[in-house]
């Protein structure tokens, strides 16, 4: 027996056995510290807390209230309304709603879980109602949030840019076309996959009835306004922001829609607690396995196989790309970037990778991890959220992903995509 | 003890729920002090990020116990249901130790600390507070799957969270109650 | 190896990564490889305050970073931060390699689980703002990031503005985005962060030195034979002056590539400097003197300090 040996046989038979997934990441990793380091247990709960005190992590729980608060409060049922009386004719509405609205709200929460949850609320219950089926809707809730990690703010690119030396600026700015090709791509097979189903018909409306449904989604559809306004005018920053939506959510739906009570406000509050708990302990377990992971020099070795592959940097930027899938399918993203960023980035260097162009790939190629199985945030987020199968969600979310890797390859082997939009600020 | 059980959870709901609407009022307090009249808290990101910690923390008691907890239930659906009791039984009380010895080792990483008197950097907070989190979240995950395991030991109670259960339904209920 | 030995550090291409690198190729030279090292840069073991923890539970073995990260541990750490006290850097490095202030120093952490092993600075203290500070009253109503112990809050306070405390993973985009008009840290920092794309003023006012330490993890030293023990300590204060070197270059040089992609460094008017590092003296000695063991660290830093001027 050996590290690499417990760290791979020990996770997938735990998690086969119906393990709580926390616990299967701290018994993997408490298997190899007992077993083969030098390090002493009381690591496990030490770097557990570390997994959670961590400021930015707190757009999680904030956007999940937020987003509770807004499903309850009439809020995202005016928005859903008003989208739909505005395009609800065109063919696959309440899907593309779904793709844009994800896109939107992933750009301002930065948070790929997070868009999951405040979405999943909102625009599941349409999606179903729309006759869109039970996996079409979860595999799409489910990586549609992905893109949060793209899209500006991204924390993915914020670690990248302080581990890389590369500016934060030309970063966010290159990950705006290749977000939203990642939407395109989406985009274009919900056309495909709409013309298969038979979406119900939305009823027509008059015009009167129109402007009003506008008017009175007005201070829903603000929501948004004030997240994007509040971060770009600099009045909080995008972590503190997930805070306010949630504040001005309460504004909203209590006293302008009065359409909660404060009874039902605790409620949710108690229920994105819970929420949160299930999410954030999973973080932090995987804290845990990540130091284990990173020590044990796993990693290292692998990367220096891939970079013994081939002289060339098309090959070499495949195989990166193929090491990245599979660490996404076994890691969360935060952890993987701050491991992986130091041994990449010399070798993309060596390759003459544009640094900035290789911190897009490293994002999108880590949002993608977000939802792929086993490991995946946005998969547990769903689950916990809709409480389906795990297997269900999975099975849905295999065209999304199939589609969104080759839009990651794209992204990869056209730097033009990325730098294009770094250009513009260098 | 199902009583005890459940006079806990809605204790500890309630006690989380207050630390997390704690967090997002601080939150935004913070914001408005800032910008509005140039006076942020200086502790608050630190508390903000120790209070949600603690609601975390809090919930372990009810997700252990009500086995809410994130899991791939994969080779379950696939046993006869005799065996399905069996591992159950034998994942919980898997469960038992690994909380057990966590829980350990946070009490002496939280015994270390208290002995040292160290402070947190920010709101120089004892950091018992901020280490102690961990150890209430495994004290309270051991209590928490004991009384699983001797919830499910007992053969004339039905296997807990066998299915999931429709959720669209519910969804719609509370989008639609209006 | 008969032992191994794990260097962490928060940072990458910097000082403190420069320190690791250095201090574990003496200790496997010097050791004929009985310790094996490894090297966590980019903070790959957790955030400063756990890989202080790290050190203390022995799941770490040697570790450097910021005195200001130190302060939980122990006040008396934030001494190497004090303002208005060293003429410049060199003055700051004579004071800490004085044999009887190092030793004062290096031995804080021993009853806390910390060997202490040597000093260095990661810079002077500096500005990058989105205004120009060219004097001190353009620094008045301004919103600063700032590392968030007393003494730094006062400082920054004395310049009329505001000190915001903002996480290390937002300071970059609360800069960018106005949340905060600038931040102090060193000029080595700001160019590693790229902050010339964001904001293009500096202001050196080198109130002071970002104190760094390097520690070892006591429970892990415990079990070192003696002489293994003797070669840290020799290697490691070998290894100070060579860094103060570093860093300096570093500094010039990150100064020099400011201006060169079309960013300005500002300096405070001398009198209004003196006046300012005066006022922030006497307030950092003031919190300090409430207590009885920080105060009698800084009565003995104040005595080194002008011994060696
Ligand atoms: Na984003
Ligand atoms: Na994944």
């Amino acid at each position: 027996m050996s590290i690499p040996l417990v760290l791979s046989i020990l996770p997938p038979v735990l998690l086969i056995a119906g393990l709580p997934i926390y616990l299967v990441l701290l018994v993997s990793a408490g298997a190899a510290i007992l077993g083969f380091m030098s390090v002493p247990p009381t690591l496990i709960p030490q770097i557990m807390f570390g997994g959670l005190d961590k400021f930015a992590l707190l757009s999680v729980p904030f956007f999940i209230f937020a987003g509770e608060i807004m499903a309850r409060g009439g809020v995202s049922r005016r928005i859903v309304a008003c989208i739909l009386s505005l395009c609800g004719r065109f063919k696959a509405a309440r899907p593309i709603t779904t793709i844009a609205a994800s896109e939107f709200f992933g750009a301002v929460s930065g948070s790929s879980p997070a868009t999951v949850a405040a979405m999943g609320k909102l625009m599941y219950p349409s999606l179903r109602e729309g006759g869109y089926g039970e996996k079409f809707s979860l595999g799409l809730l489910t990586s549609a949030g992905g893109i949060a990690s793209v899209m500006p703010p991204s924390i993915l690119m914020i670690l990248y840019a302080a581990s890389a030396e590369q500016s934060v600026t030309e970063l966010f700015a290159a990950g705006v076309i290749p977000a939203l090709l990642l939407g395109f791509a989406t985009l274009v097979y919900i056309l495909w996959h709409a013309r298969k189903v038979k979406p119900v018909p939305e009823a027509r409306r008059s015009a009167v009835e129109t402007v009003a449904l506008v008017l009175g989604a007005l201070p829903a559809l603000g929501t948004p306004l004030v997240i994007l306004g509040g971060i770009y005018s600099g009045v909080f920053s995008p972590t503190e922001s997930a805070g306010i939506a949630g504040v001005y959510g309460i504004l909203v739906a209590r006293f302008l829609y009065r359409e909660i009570s404060w009874c039902e406000i605790w409620e949710v509050v108690v229920s994105s607690a819970r929420l949160t708990a299930q999410i954030l302990l999973v973080v932090a377990a995987s804290g845990v396995f990540s130091w284990v992971l990173t020590t044990s020099g796993i990693p290292q070795a692998l990367v220096q196989s891939v970079g013994g592959l081939a002289d060339s940097p098309w090959v070499v930027l495949i195989a990166i790309n193929l090491f990245l899938l599979v660490v996404g399918c076994l890691i969360d993203p935060v952890s993987a970037i701050v491991l992986l960023t130091p041994m990449l980035v010399p070798l993309a260097s060596h390759l003459g990778i544009d640094l900035v162009h290789f911190g897009v790939i490293m994002a999108v190629n880590l949002s993608i991890g977000m939802f792929t199985p086993p490991f995946g945030l946005n998969i547990f987020t769903s689950h916990a959220l809709f409480n389906v199968k795990i297997s269900t969600i999975c099975a849905g979310l295999v065209p999304f992903i199939v589609l969104q890797v080759i839009t990651l390859f794209v992204i990869s082997f056209i730097p033009w995509l990325s730098l294009v939009g770094a250009q513009f600020v260098r | 003890m199902e009583k005890l059980s459940r006079g806990l959870i809605t204790l500890l709901n309630a006690a989380a729920g207050l630390l997390f609407a704690a967090a997002i009022a601080i939150n935004f307090v913070n914001v408005v002090g800032r910008y509005v009249f140039h006076a942020p808290l200086f502790w608050a990101e630190e508390v903000t990020t120790l209070l949600v910690i603690w609601s975390v923390c809090l919930m372990s008691y009810r997700l252990t116990a009500n086995g809410e907890h994130l899991v791939t239930d994969i080779l379950r659906p696939f046993l006869p249901a005799s065996l399905q009791r069996a591992l159950l039984l034998a994942v919980t009380a898997f469960g038992v130790a690994a909380t057990g010895f966590v829980a350990y080792y946070a009490y002496v990483v939280v015994a270390l600390v208290a002995r040292l008197q160290q402070l947190t950097t920010v709101a120089e907070l004892p950091k018992e507070v901020a280490n102690g989190s961990i150890l209430a979240c495994f004290a309270l995950a051991l209590a928490g799957s004991l009384v699983r395991l001797l919830q499910m030991a007992d053969t004339r109670r039905p296997l807990p969270g066998a299915e999931p259960a429709e959720v669209d339904d519910a969804i719609l209920a509370t989008e639609g109650a209006k | 190896a008969d032992f191994t030995m794990k260097l962490a550090t928060a940072t990458v291409n910097d000082v403190q990564t420069e320190a690791i690198k250095r201090f574990a190729k003496r200790v496997e030279t010097r050791s004929n490889g009985r310790i094996k090292t490894e090297l966590y840069p980019a903070a790959q073991l957790g955030s400063n305050t756990r890989m202080i923890e790290g050190l203390q539970l022995g799941s770490i073995e040697f570790y450097t970073g910021p005195a200001a990260y130190l302060v939980g541990v122990d006040a008396r750490y934030q001494i190497m931060d004090m303002p208005g006290v060293f003429t410049d850097a060199r003055h700051a490095q004579r004071t800490f390699s004085d044999p009887e202030f190092r030793k004062a120093l290096l031995d804080i952490g021993t009853s806390k689980g910390l060997v202490g092993l040597g000093t260095y600075i990661y810079g002077n203290t500096a500005f990058a703002t989105r205004f120009e500070g060219a004097k001190v009253a353009d620094f008045k109503g301004r919103k600063l990031r700032v590392l968030a112990s007393r003494v730094e809050r006062k400082g920054v306070e004395l310049m009329g503005a505001t000190a915001v405390p903002v996480d290390f993973s937002e300071v970059v985009t609360a800069l960018q985005q106005g949340t905060i008009d600038g931040l102090k840290s060193s000029p080595p920092a700001f160019t590693s962060l790229k902050l010339i794309n964001i904001v293009k003023n500096v202001t050196a006012t080198e109130d002071g030195v970002m104190g760094e330490l390097m520690l070892a993890s006591k429970q892990w030293w415990d079990t070192l034979p003696a002489d293994l023990q003797k070669m840290l300590r020799e290697e490691a204060a070998a290894l100070e002056p060579e860094l103060y070197d570093f860093v300096l270059d570093d500094q010039a040089k990150a100064y020099k590539l400011w201006e060169e992609q079309g960013g300005k460094v500002f300096h405070l008017p001398a009198q209004e400097r003196a006046a300012l590092l005066k006022d922030m003296r006497e307030a950092a000695s003031a919190m300090l003197r409430e207590n009885k063991a920080t105060g009698e660290m800084l009565d003995l830093t104040l005595r080194v300090a002008e011994r060696v001027k």
